[in-house]
């Protein structure tokens, strides 16, 4: 063949990558911004994942949900560590919530995503979605489960 | 990432596969209508979801397209003669008509009745704008004709085209929902192709390099929308549509057209990329045509004679390390089509999902991804009719627009993303 490029194409030359890791684990952190979000959270935290930790947000102070139990710590304790954040929302959420989680991954530099988990013509979305959009890099709105747990599989969480 | 039995379920669209069976339930672009440009003229080859098929328009205009081969030895049928209503195999004579039906076997008597016995696999050919679309499905199921808008409005307001890419069809796809790359891989070409240049939009694309994304579903697939810095506090938005399977449309600049793609499987390691450009309330400017056809924009130019770019694999895309390291181009590729093409060609035949690593802005490509794979469950299991086979679903434009802060953009733009005919797009 003339080049290299269309060596490289071929399906034999594809199917030769070199066999090891090309990333280091993410440290994915899920976090429930409600009591709604926390049921769902709750029971995801349960299925295979690449060390993510799900997190139920309160007023003042968090929780760390695993399967069977749920230690409590700071938000600062919850997120430390992050290299992501995907803060799950409905409209059950409390903006000023969205706000605070949203600056203190701001200000540490956690790269952010929102997964509003509601009909998303809810008009009860809209001053949550005002904040969220306010905080984030990445927004789906879904009302299915299905794609939250795909987004967390597709991310490596 | 996906897992590898996703992955295959995803990218093979062969006879009896899952996502055959999905492609299956659509109308899809098969032949620009120039390449049957007259009655009785040659034959086409055309391969389409893996199978080998040959198009042909009839002595009375009919357009038709059906297995390659003849049914008696094997023989391409693209040798064959298109005369008096059908095509002829060299061979031996046997002839077949549109519908495949074989009307004559010259070895035969007439009155045996043989020819009837005999027919090959067919599918219906139309021509919709300046495109011949097939329908490759149980005929039980098929569908009214596509409504895109492209393929709608006058002669003089549209142009397509199609060109050859080495890859599956779905890495070349996702390159179309993943708006993010723009303003990297496009940078060099936002300030100077004719067919982009001087839209307001494009400072904002150039000054923002780490745009804000929000995907939302519409009942045939989703709106991803990119979001980045204007003046005052507002921020430009730009909505991409993808309708299922694969139309996408790139939002638009200014007052240039507006201007989208399929991408559609010749096999599971090739795929056609269609492009096309159109106006939705005045004629092409001869400009703007001259420029498309001369591969500007999101068109190419060709290797002469065929539908292969002129940059391919074999030439290493023509890249240019000098335009690389001065800034004109990106990627050192030059145009639009090539660049897009050139690295998701590089991928691999059928790129490995299982060793990606995404990141946030890929939401739309994992939603999308999700919203196939359960679509081609919902037929095989339940028989459901897949989203956007319903031709009204097809009514729908891209958009690029300013907005206040505390806007959604799909609340603010309900109008602006659906195709209203004669009405101009919405454009920044």
């Amino acid at each position: 063949m003339s080049s290299q490029s269309a060596r490289a194409t071929t399906a034999r030359e594809s199917q030769y990558r070199i066999d090891r890791p090309n990333s280091v684990g993410r440290t994915s952190k899920v976090l429930a911004l409600d009591v709604q979000a926390v049921d769902i959270l709750r029971e995801l935290a349960g299925y295979d994942w690449q060390g993510a930790e799900f997190v139920a947000v309160g007023q003042d102070d968090c929780r760390l949900i695993t399967a069977g139990a749920e230690q409590r710590v700071s938000l600062a304790e919850a997120l430390d560590g992050a290299d992501v954040v995907i803060m799950v929302v409905t409209s059950a959420t409390d903006a000023d919530q969205v706000n605070r989680v949203g600056r203190y991954c701001s200000d540490n530099r956690v790269m952010t995503t929102g997964f509003v988990l509601d009909e998303p013509g809810n008009p009860a979305l809209k001053p949550i979605l005002i904040a969220v959009r306010s905080c984030v890099v990445s927004l789906v709105l879904e009302s299915d489960r299905d794609s939250l747990i795909e987004c967390l599989r597709a991310l490596r969480a | 990432m996906l897992r590898t039995e996703v992955n295959e379920l995803l990218t093979q669209t062969g006879p009896g596969t899952m996502m055959g069976d999905l492609y299956r339930r659509y109308w899809i672009p098969a032949l620009l209508a120039e390449e049957l440009p007259e009655d009785d003229c040659a034959p086409v080859r055309v391969k389409l979801l893996s199978e080998r098929l040959i198009a042909f328009r009839d002595s009375d205009g009919r357009y038709g397209l059906m297995d390659e081969f003849c049914a008696h030895r094997g023989v391409s049928l693209w040798f064959g003669r298109n005369e008096e209503g059908g095509l002829r195999c060299p061979y031996h004579g046997w002839k077949y008509d549109i519908n495949g039906q074989c009307v004559d076997v010259p070895s035969e008597p007439e009155s045996s009745g043989f020819c009837e016995k005999i027919k090959l696999q067919a599918y219906p050919l139309i021509k919709v704008g300046d495109i011949l679309w097939t329908y490759m499905g149980p005929p039980e199921f098929k569908p009214e004709p596509p409504q895109f808008e492209f393929a709608r409005v006058p002669a003089e307001q549209t142009f397509s085209s199609k060109r050859l890419q080495e890859c599956n069809w779905l890495q070349a796809m996702e390159g179309g929902i993943d708006s993010s790359h723009v303003s990297f891989l496009h940078s060099g070409n936002l300030n100077t192709d004719p067919l982009f240049k001087g839209a307001k939009g494009n400072q904002y694309n150039l000054a923002d390099r780490m745009p804000f994304f929000e995907v939302s579903k519409h009942n045939s697939g989703l709106f991803v929308g990119a979001r980045r810095n204007a003046e005052d506090g507002h921020y430009y938005w730009r909505i991409t549509p993808w309708v299922m399977p694969c139309f996408t449309m790139v939002p638009p600049r200014g007052d240039h057209p507006i201007h989208g793609h399929f991408w559609i499987p010749i096999d599971d390691e090739n795929c056609w990329a269609w492009s096309f450009d159109y106006h939705p309330n005045r004629a092409l400017s001869k400009e703007e045509r001259a420029a498309m056809e001369a591969g500007k924009g999101i068109h190419c130019e060709y290797v002469p004679g065929t539908f292969i770019p002129r940059a391919n694999k074999t030439n290493d895309y023509l890249i240019d390390r000098q335009a690389q390291k001065e800034g004109r181009t990106y990627s050192g590729v030059e145009g639009i089509a090539i660049q897009d093409a050139s690295l998701q060609e590089s991928m691999g035949p059928i790129v490995d999902r299982t060793r990606e690593n995404l990141v946030s802005t890929d939401n739309g490509i994992i939603m999308a991804r999700q919203m196939l794979r359960k679509a081609a469950k919902a037929l095989r299991d339940k028989g459901q009719q897949p989203p956007g086979v319903d031709p009204e679903h097809h009514k729908i434009r891209s958009v690029s627009v300013v907005l206040p802060p505390d806007q959604a953009f799909d609340e603010a733009c309900r109008d602006d993303l659906t195709a209203r005919p004669g009405v101009k797009h919405t454009s920044v």
